[in-house]
């Protein structure tokens, strides 16, 4: 097996954004029990390290294809598309509204109010963030080669996600990363 | 990774938060977005337009301590600085003052993004107003 090999490759699947998650469970289960260290326990050291390797590099695939947001932040790099760093720029308009949304949050929150109607209209969001990255690799993935522009569109757009999951992150008060 | 006293210091203590009026003439605002982090930065400056210092600075953000303590040092520095001084400002000054880890740098390039933003949105809005007192010339 090669070592370099994608996560998509990993797993046996296609190369595209739209996948059923529930085939990226499935091939995940199959391949990790060949793996299980409960079947190598007599093996040699060797063995036990590439075995170690094996499910590391397994793990890896299936936490990144069955997210959402990982698969296209992965798939992106796989295309050559711009990285956060690379491609900062953010809509105004939607900065100013995560801005306000933040402003309104510790409102509530002084206040002893409920969060719930805020985390779902999040929610809400995010999810059309990335039913829009979908419909925009699906039009990609029906073209021979994807176009600069394009990329830099879903890049766009996986910054505005990113956004809204720390405001998210900060609302359901899990601690900073940093 | 600890942080140094600097980053506690402006994170417990942050300066000048809070807002400028937007629709002020000679206020500034800079909306910028860190997209590896999530974090969201914005920074206004209020200039003397006869003398071009900014006589205040203020920012929102939320982000991380990081974020919050490059922030409150640049709007710190901001003030009394003339527009084209403020420009001079880098993002490894910030990281220098505080001895930003190196996984938080992108903080410091957030503020230094908003300053841009903040003196960029406020030069519009001078020539905006220019234009209307002086139409300008045909093929100028």
């Amino acid at each position: 097996m090669p070592t370099m090999s994608d996560y998509y490759e990993r797993l046996g699947l296609p190369r595209r954004f739209s996948i059923d998650e529930a085939e990226v469970e499935r091939r995940y289960l199959a391949q990790s029990r060949q793996f299980h260290p409960d079947f190598h326990g007599g093996a040699s050291d060797a063995d036990q390290l590439f075995v170690i390797e094996q499910t590391a590099s397994l793990n890896q695939a299936y936490t990144t294809l069955k997210d959402p947001f990982r698969r296209a932040e992965y798939l992106l790099s796989l295309l050559g598309g711009p990285t956060a760093g690379q491609e900062k720029s953010q809509d105004q308009s939607f900065l100013m509204q995560m801005m306000e949304t933040r402003e309104q949050m510790d409102e509530i929150r002084a206040a002893g109010g409920s969060l719930s109607e805020l985390e779902a209209d999040l929610m809400g969001q995010f999810s059309v963030v990335i039913a829009d990255v979908a419909s925009r690799f699906a039009k990609i993935e029906s073209q021979p080669t994807p176009l600069p522009t394009e990329l830099v569109d879903i890049r766009r757009h996986l910054n505005a996600a990113r956004t809204i999951q720390s405001l998210l992150r900060d609302l359901r008060g899990t601690p900073d990363r940093g | 990774m600890p942080y140094s006293d600097k980053i506690l210091e402006h994170y417990n203590n942050p300066r000048n938060v809070g807002s400028l009026d937007v629709k002020s003439a000679d206020v500034g605002t800079g909306l910028v977005g860190a997209p590896e982090c999530g974090d969201v930065l914005k920074l206004q400056i209020k200039v003397n337009p006869v003398t071009g210092v900014i006589e205040d600075a203020r920012f929102k953000t939320f982000g991380c301590g990081s974020a919050i303590a490059s922030s409150s040092l640049a709007t710190e520095w901001l003030k009394g600085k003339t527009v084209d001084e403020a420009m001079e400002i880098k993002n490894t000054a910030i990281v220098e003052e505080l001895a930003l880890p190196p996984v938080k740098v992108h903080c410091s390039v957030l503020a230094e993004d908003a300053i841009k933003a903040a003196i960029k949105n406020y030069q519009e809005k001078q020539d905006v107003t220019a234009d209307r007192e002086e139409p300008a010339t045909v093929g100028g």
